[in-house]
């Protein structure tokens, strides 16, 4: 039976971060697995470089009416069969076995990246991006690896044929030593502009995605109050360029198609003319040109896997490129080089751009107006303060508490906070120690009818952004995932705007009574607010 | 959450033959062309038998140099048509996959909302993305080169029939272990791709929800709960991969075996037929280079064939959003007055949230509907909308079934208006044009200035580097959510609708935005039907009538004055408020 989980050893990556260097560190990683790639791709092309010969043993054999013989080069051909089978199987294992290595790191690693820029991701890259990098790009990234170990192969098959030929014939080794690369060098100026215009359709093509991945995301909006025929026409436009650069890629590609042909053809034709002229005049037999006639059209296979392996580099070095280009993102908000830790108990806040100061561990009502998401982004330190003015966290300037334990014990609960898919429970659990349960957190956000209507409790599993049940209630959700975490400060942007005002009134009273003795501030304009606050701070304050 | 359809095996058979029919004339000709190819192939191993036979005869250096020139030409000719039919099978192959995605996003386009909102982003974003994907290279890569497999395989075959029916019954060796091994791994694939498709998707939903919802967990603490679960969800991708491989390992060794033991029985055979002086050494030669030169397509085909299922599976992903009818009654409705008779609602099957609901909304009123929350106010507003049509009752304005308007006649009489938004990238323009323009053409930058304008937006707007032109959206020029809700209201102001059903459209907005808001809405409203959900009882308040729900009923109906009079349940919740 399978195990659960794939080892994916962690990739030790340089900052900045190079899409050579990220390539590079997925194989430092499971150096065993790439190296027994490299070994059976070598072992699993010998049988198939060999059978030419053995074939042409075989004929000698029949031409000389030679019997056993025949039964024995028979049997020697499926012999090779069987270890061909054999190696290829393994082979296949392995090479998959690469594949997952490098398309599974790369997901992990740059979703991780991504999930732990928090807030900043937004405003640094798309959704899109990121999307396309965990969905795509990984998969140029795993066949870089995947054919790892047929291009290693394709190299011993090579040299093998070609020692195999030299002692045949010194002539015809020559030839095929020498037309064998120079093929595959002919071939190489055609890879220049197909990998040119192949860009240009990843390019086109990941718009194209981009598009309709904003049309799906959107589509709640386009089949509200329309433009369902000027999208549909913005896309067909994409569309129709990514078709147009993919027969442009189809022009290179069919030169090269023909190119895999001709060349590599032309040496064989080469060593058969001279082959057969050797056994004209009786220097070698009728067998042994039949091998190299073998030999040099199986030398076609190295040769298409070497431009296979070379077409896997560069679309994986383009795909590593832009997973580097995600990597290298850093959050907005720094750590401080020395962090200063926060007092322990009870925290004050303050704030120099507004005057204003928020009393260690009372519950402040604030009516700061267009200025509230301002002000409690920069309290809760998701935006810096601007120059010259500053945030006091229980005396401690912001900007110079660890980031983790500032997240921890300051947290900031938005409207727009979203819910995820999966179950409820786990959701509104808290990450951290807490004294608060979930029970008592749920009954101060006046939740627990919700709670009730769902078909499995908390135990139920809720969809994306959690759908299923309305925006008052999910406000009320989100209260109760905030009330939970059991934060030293908890800073509450309108956290009742969208209930009504019986529920409102419950809520008001029981936040009051479970905060009570932490510093909590709540931004609100609402009456129920101010009449349970220890301390108001009513008038707006000056921008 | 549902999740969407998958086509059927015939749906997708059906959309197989559909392409190559419509296409009839490219597609026969790439066939041809292919076939052209292979067949000069086919020549190489006849001349090395022709060379093989005169050497065994004893010949003259000129009769080798003739036939090596006509390997030339051969090769040449081959590796020419070649070319041509690989860029006829990549133009074919463009062009079947514009057609694909193109009518992917039509179809989408054409899904109810309520069929939008049941299934969330995810299902069809991952088909929008991975799943076209997926086809995308099968059509690019995995199409051709097993086309080019399969005509190469039969034509070689009877090439090789033509050439030794003797010898060619060597072939036969391989025919029962092949078949018995491929039609086991065959029944066993379908599932294990799908599932592993199913696995990949789901870990696409994970990370868009993740990168989506990366502020909330950073501000609550829960990354790295999001980071464990993304891995979860990749160990089960990875997990379906790996039990895929585990099929594929246990196929794989007949497959490679069957192309090489009819070449040690033709061996065997050759040997016994030469014996008896039945055939040449040439066509002994001949034969043995066909067998070997089979090995290589059948390979290709091999490696290719995964690539191929997984496209199928993921094309039934894609083929199963189909284009939905729209409503047929393009004419709008000639009166504007409400009228809800006795409707029920219910979103599954023995769970009702409306029980009976009659309301009547003359033209112009301005009505709130106030209650606890859960008793199906929203379900409501979204019903009065035409967003899901009642399941028994009937809702009508103007004397027509509101759930039977075309979608462009429905936009231009009832929109709902909610607080959820989305900027799609693109400029001011693109977000704000969208809804039809009732004369016809363009909108106007007047126009879109003006409906900017009446919502508050302007000095926003032209504060933008480009104006009306600048791009906007993710990765682009950011956009407050206050700003978001604007532009929405903006685009309210073009739609123009003679009714307006408003759901927490400014709730969940922080305090500043939501104010700011609610000045921008007022000029909205303005000459409209309004059928405001409130919270809000100042809302109530300022409403010529005020319907109270509780329980999917309407428990009291009037004006906020004589409500209060009444002493009912919206009296309780006016106390409560103060």
């Amino acid at each position: 039976m399978l195990s659960a989980t794939y080892p994916l050893p962690p990739l030790r990556l340089t900052s900045p971060v190079t899409p050579g260097g990220y390539l590079l560190a997925g194989i430092r990683a499971r150096p065993g697995l790439m190296a027994f790639a490299a070994v059976i791709g070598a072992l699993w092309m010998l049988p198939m470089a060999l059978f030419p010969f053995v074939v042409g043993r075989g004929i000698d054999a029949i031409g000389a009416k030679d019997w056993p013989g025949v039964w024995q080069w028979a049997a020697v051909a499926a012999v090779l069969g069987v270890a061909q089978a054999a190696l290829g199987t393994l082979l296949h294992f392995t090479d998959f076995g690469a594949w997952l290595h490098g398309a599974g790191s790369t997901q992990r690693v740059a979703s991780a990246h991504a999930a732990r820029l928090g807030a900043t991701l937004r405003e640094e890259t798309t959704t899109g991006n990121v999307v396309a990098i965990t969905s795509s790009d990984l998969n140029h990234v795993g066949d870089v690896y995947e054919v790892v170990g047929r291009a290693f192969g394709s190299l011993i098959a090579f040299v093998v044929c070609a020692v195999a030929l030299l002692n045949s014939s010194l002539l015809l080794g020559v030839v095929a030593l020498i037309g064998v690369p120079l093929a595959v060098l002919g071939i190489g100026p055609l890879l220049a502009p197909l990998q040119k215009r192949k860009a240009v359709q990843r390019e086109d093509l990941s718009k194209v995605t981009a598009l309709g991945a904003d049309i799906v995301s959107g589509l709640r909006i386009l089949r509200g109050v329309g433009g369902e025929k000027r999208f549909n026409s913005r896309f067909h436009e994409a569309s129709q360029r990514v078709r147009l650069a993919g027969i442009e890629v189809g022009r290179s590609e069919s030169w090269l198609a023909g190119a895999e042909i001709a060349l590599p053809g032309l040496v064989t034709v080469v060593i058969t003319w001279l082959g057969a002229r050797l056994a004209a005049e009786g220097t070698i037999g009728v067998g042994e040109l039949v091998a190299f006639y073998g030999v040099s059209a199986f030398l076609v296979v190295p040769v298409t896997s070497a431009t296979e392996a070379a077409g896997a580099l560069s679309s994986g070095l383009v795909a590593a490129r832009k997973v580097c280009g995600l990597l290298n993102l850093r959050p907005r908000i720094t750590d401080p080089e020395n962090p200063v830790p926060l007092p322990e108990g009870q925290l004050e806040l303050h704030d120099s751009a507004t005057g204003t100061t928020f009393a260690a561990g009372r519950l402040t009502v604030i009516d700061a107006g267009a200025e509230a998401e301002a002000l409690a982004s920069r309290l809760a330190r998701f935006t810096e303060a601007a120059k010259g003015e500053r945030v006091l966290i229980g005396g401690v300037p912001a900007e110079q508490i660890a980031l983790a334990e500032l997240r921890a014990r300051v947290v900031y609960a938005h409207n727009q906070d979203l819910w995820f898919s999966g179950v409820l429970a786990q959701q509104l659990d808290p990450a951290g120690p807490s004294e608060v349960g979930i029970t008592a957190a749920l009954f101060a956000a006046d939740a627990e009818d919700i709670i009730d209507a769902l078909p499995n409790g908390v135990e139920e599993v809720i969809g994306e952004r959690g759908r299923e049940v309305s925006g008052g209630q999910r406000q009320r959700l989100n209260l109760a995932r905030a009330l939970a975490i059991d934060a030293d400060v908890l800073l509450l942007d309108e956290p009742t705007s969208a209930v009504d005002a019986h529920t409102e009134a419950r809520i008001t009273e029981r936040v009051a009574r479970l905060r009570r003795g932490k510093t909590t501030i709540v931004f609100s304009q609402s009456p129920l607010w101010t009449h349970l606050a220890d301390e108001v701070v009513s008038s707006k304050v000056p921008a | 959450m549902k999740k969407l359809p998958l086509a059927s095996t015939r749906e997708v058979r059906k959309w197989a033959v559909t392409t190559a029919r419509t296409n009839g004339r490219e597609f026969s000709l790439m066939i041809g062309t292919f076939c052209l190819a292979t067949l000069i192939g086919l020549a190489g191993p006849q001349l090395l038998g022709l060379l093989v036979d005169s050497v065994t005869a004893g010949t003259t250096t000129g009769r080798i140099d003739l036939l090596a020139g006509v390997f030339v030409v051969v090769l040449l000719l081959q590796a020419w048509i070649k070319r041509g039919a690989r860029l006829r099978a990549r133009k074919f192959g463009e062009h079947v996959l514009a057609d694909t995605r193109e009518q992917f996003v039509g179809n989408a386009l054409t899904l109810p909302l309520g069929t939008v909102e049941g299934t969330g982003t995810g299902d069809l974003l991952s088909r929008a993305t991975t799943d076209l994907s997926r086809v995308d290279h099968a059509v690019r890569n995995a199409a051709p080169e097993i086309l080019v497999a399969i005509v190469a395989v039969l034509l070689t075959t009877v090439a090789m029939v033509l050439t030794s029916p003797l010898l060619s019954l060597g072939l036969l060796v391989a025919v029962p272990l092949l078949a018995a091994t491929t039609t086991w791994y065959q029944r066993r694939v379908p599932a294990r791709m799908q599932e592993m498709l199913d696995s990949w998707g789901t870990l696409q939903s994970i990370t868009h929800e993740t990168v989506e919802g990366s502020r909330t967990s950073e501000a609550l603490g829960l990354t790295e709960r999001r980071v464990g679960f993304g891995r979860h969800a990749l160990d089960d991708a990875l997990l379906g991969e790996r039990k895929l491989r585990a099929l594929q390992v246990r196929w794989m060794p007949s497959l490679e075996i069957s192309y090489v033991l009819p070449i040690a029985v033709m061996l065997l055979l050759g040997a016994f037929a030469y014996g008896q002086g039945w055939v040449g050494l040439g066509t002994v030669t001949t034969m043995l280079l066909y067998a070997q030169a089979m090995t290589t397509p059948l390979n290709e085909a091999l490696f290719w064939l995964e690539d191929l299922q997984v496209s199928l599976a993921a094309l039934r992903r894609v083929l199963g959003v189909k284009a939905v009818e729209s409503s047929s009654a393009t004419e709008a409705p000639s009166g504007r007055d409400i009228a809800v008779s006795d409707v029920r609602f219910g979103y599954t099957e023995g769970r009702e949230v409306l029980h009976g609901i009659d309301l009547q909304v003359p033209r112009g009123e301005r009505l709130a509907i106030v209650g606890p929350s859960g008793a199906g106010k929203s379900t409501l507003g979204r019903l009065l909308a035409g967003i899901s049509a009642p399941t028994s009752g009937s809702i009508q304005i103007g004397g027509t079934e509101v759930s039977t308007l075309a979608d462009d006649v429905l936009r231009g009489e009832v929109l709902l208006l909610t607080q959820e938004h989305h900027v799609f990238s693109g400029t001011v323009r693109e977000n704000l044009a969208l809804p039809a323009r009732r004369a016809g053409g363009e909108w106007t930058d007047d126009e879109l200035r003006n409906a900017l304008a009446s919502v508050g937006a302007s000095a926003w707007v032209s504060a933008l580097p480009n104006g009306l032109n600048t791009e906007i959206g993710s990765g682009s020029h950011p956009v407050p959510a206050g700003v978001a809700q604007q532009l929405a209201l903006a685009r309210v102001v073009l739609a123009d609708p003679h009714t307006l059903v408003l759901d927490e459209a400014t709730s969940l907005l922080d305090t500043g935005s939501a104010r700011d808001l609610e000045r921008s809405l007022s000029a909205v409203l303005k000459g409209r039907t309004v059928i405001a959900i409130a919270h809000r009882l100042h809302t109530a308040a300022a409403a010529d009538r005020v319907a109270v729900i509780e329980a999917g009923r309407i428990t009291e109906l009037g004006s906020h004055a004589d409500l209060l009079t009444a002493d009912g349940p919206y009296a309780a919740l006016v106390a409560a408020a103060s």
